[in-house]
């Protein structure tokens, strides 16, 4: 299971910046829903994904009853 | 317009006839939850959305659920295929074969029908985005329930597989609402 740094910063990784200002800027908002970024790494070959169902290692979360 | 692949996006085999399971997985073609409603819902909204990364991302989830209610519907058949009137009945699909004999319908492990009630479109992208994450999340709960009732291996494999998609959609349908309401708030200043 990952866990992410608080903050993650809501916006799209490489979105530009106004000038000046940085990702630590960004301030949730209170009554807002956010999900973390998901960022591009490693992926599992096609045949390994198909049976997992997902090609991203880090959103593996199978049930377990 | 669309481009079909005469395969199933996740292979369906069953241990054998199982007219009770089948019974209870149907909700999933036809219920609340299930893939009808999603894909419905989602290939509906995608026109009111404000970006074409939203757009673009309802279409491509609302197809994959369509290929779901394949997936479904193909796992259904299988479990039905050869089974007399009279194991249909004793199975609880008595009202199923009076109705529809061994074919399909959009109905929930009731019996009750598919009716559009089932489905937001607001017209408030914020909204209807987080229609969709509820949405992602009853479905793997509801997956979560026929996984604990399955007593046939193979489906529940398959099951496991549906499950696993919704997880993927939901964090694809956060993003977006992270990214729409970036948007939004950036219209208010600009």
């Amino acid at each position: 299971m990952n866990y992410y740094p608080y903050p993650n910063i809501p916006v799209m990784p490489g979105t530009p910046l106004k000038p000046g200002s940085s990702t630590q800027d960004f301030e949730f908002q209170l009554a807002h829903a956010y999900v973390p970024w998901q960022n591009m790494g490693q992926v599992f070959s096609p045949a390994e994904a198909l049976t997992r169902g997902t090609l991203f290692p880090e959103l593996v979360m199978p049930y377990i009853g | 317009m669309w481009i079909y692949q005469k395969n199933l996006e996740y292979p369906v085999k069953v241990c054998g006839p199982n007219p009770k399971l089948a019974k209870v997985i149907i909700t999933q073609y036809g219920g609340p939850d299930g893939e009808l409603s999603a894909s419905l819902r989602y290939l509906n909204q995608r026109y009111s959305m404000p970006t074409d990364k939203a757009r673009g991302l309802l279409t491509d989830i609302g197809t994959e659920e369509m290929g779901h209610m394949e997936i479904v519907a193909t796992i259904f058949y299988k479990l039905t295929r050869g089974v007399s009137p009279q194991q249909m009945e004793a199975a609880g699909l008595g009202g199923h074969y009076a109705q529809h004999n061994h074919a399909l319908f959009w109905n929930d492990a009731n019996g009750v029908p598919w009716v559009a009630s089932y489905v937001a479109a607001t017209g408030d992208p914020i909204t209807d985005l987080t229609e969709d994450m509820d949405a992602e999340q009853k479905a793997r709960a509801t997956y979560e329930h026929l996984i604990q009732l399955s007593d046939d291996p193979l489906i529940t494999d398959v099951l496991r597989f549906l499950r696993e998609r919704e997880i993927v959609h939901f964090q694809r349908f956060g993003e977006t609402l992270n990214d729409v309401q970036g948007f939004m708030n950036s219209k208010k200043f600009f």
